[in-house]
């Protein structure tokens, strides 16, 4: 790991279960852990990225932390770890994605990653909006000629055209409910 | 492909491929509605599914403006926007029904169109039209930028179903919203009043076509 890799914090009591997915994930990613629910709320701060979440922990729920980040407005993705497949719609909870258990490292590694990917999409969605609503506004208040010869305007078209390649690149441009639910919920919080 | 030129009698609108997006708006309070409900009315008579997303009116309304849902209630699902909390239900005649209760929760339109496209495509349905009745609603509760990444979003999601997309966006909005929300589909109708009916013309990448009077502008 470096100090540049995306950052995960893993909340989960039992100490075997922690250090498996630590190691796991230590080549990729910053990997920090916390023993229950209370621990993980102190750790959670802006440099999280992506949070595993024990659903079944004594103290408190991975739920109930779930909420705190949500209420809080905490910038990261979650992922719940139930023991049972869930029998709830996980569209409607409020988190990015489950696991089962026993989760296996291919299973999780491929999680890590697409939220991680979820979140490069919603900060390219950002800096496209920011572009098309300066074009909108340039329009608005200069006519065509002027247009032709503002150097802005030609680099905004530029990077407006990468942007689109580079939307419908991540995600596969949205294809999956999951992706489409939780791409949705964050624009909601913002 | 799918053909929108026997509603709007423009030439960009046929042939347009499955997952395009096309919003249709309003310049001067000419009336979008119903030239939206005319466009998924036709994809039900051509035997497509069809989702109406309705900001204002409740889905019993939305159902009075299609004929085609009586016939075959399982092509028709509907996301309405009312009560106080997100529900579902099946109506006696059969249609699905997602109710949300605002135009600004734009999560539970999402888990409601995700329901709709379930049913759809239970039912069989491999095209539809997903009419949006309006973005003007969403606009006003969430703003330009909200709204825009919405209908980016569902666009996106609309490409990997295949479905149609209409977006309708009436008065009030400036023509500055009107064109960074241009940029979430891939064409814009835009809708005029003349004094012997509507007119239409196509903005598409930053430049518009001609007027055209539109002979369905009987309203």
């Amino acid at each position: 790991m470096t100090a540049s890799d995306p950052v995960v914090l893993i909340v989960e009591d039992e100490p075997d279960v922690a250090e498996t997915y630590r190691l796991w994930l230590t080549d990729s990613y910053t990997v920090e852990t916390a023993r229950n629910g209370d621990e993980g709320i102190e750790k959670l701060d802006g440099s999280i990225d992506v949070v595993l979440l024990d659903r079944m922990m004594p103290g408190l729920s991975g739920d109930e932390v779930l909420e705190h980040i949500r209420r809080e407005g905490i910038d990261c993705r979650v992922a719940m770890v139930t023991a049972v497949e869930p029998d709830f719609d996980i569209l409607e909870m409020g988190f990015d994605a489950y696991l089962s258990k026993p989760v296996k490292s291919d299973e999780l590694e491929q999680t890590v990653a697409n939220l991680l990917e979820r979140s490069t999409y919603d900060i390219l969605l950002q800096e496209y909006y920011a572009l098309v609503e300066k074009r909108a506004t340039l329009e608005a208040t200069k006519n065509a000629s002027e247009l032709s010869d503002h150097d802005e305007y030609e680099r905004l078209k530029t990077r407006l055209d990468e942007l689109r390649d580079e939307l419908s690149d991540t995600l596969g441009g949205i294809e999956d409910d999951d992706d489409f639910v939780a791409t949705l919920r964050n624009i909601d919080e913002n | 492909m799918y053909d929108l030129s026997g509603v709007f009698e423009l030439d960009a609108l046929t042939g347009l491929p499955p997952g395009a997006t096309v919003l249709v708006a309003d310049t001067d309070g000419a009336d979008t509605t119903s030239w939206l409900y005319d466009a998924v009315q036709q994809g039900l008579e051509a035997g497509e599914g069809a989702v109406v997303v309705s900001t204002e009116e409740p889905a019993e309304a939305v159902l009075d403006r299609l004929d085609g849902a009586r016939d075959e209630p399982q092509s028709v699902c509907v996301v309405e926007c009312q009560g106080t909390e997100r529900s579902s239900r099946m109506r006696g005649d059969g249609v699905f029904v997602y109710s949300v209760p605002s135009p600004d929760d734009l999560t539970g339109i999402g888990l409601g169109l995700s329901a709709c496209f379930d049913r759809l495509e239970a039912a069989g349905y491999e095209s539809g039209r997903i009419g949006f009745v309006s973005l003007s609603s969403i606009l006003g509760a969430t703003g330009d930028q909200a709204t825009f990444k919405f209908a980016h979003v569902v666009s996106s999601r609309l490409g990997s179903a295949g479905y149609l997309g209409l977006f309708g966006l009436a008065q009030p909005h400036g023509l500055e919203s009107r064109r960074i929300l241009s940029e979430a589909a891939e064409l814009t109708v835009e809708l005029k009043h003349t004094p012997t009916g509507t007119a239409g013309r196509i903005w598409q990448q930053q430049t518009e076509s001609e007027w055209h009077p539109l002979a369905g502008s009987k309203r």
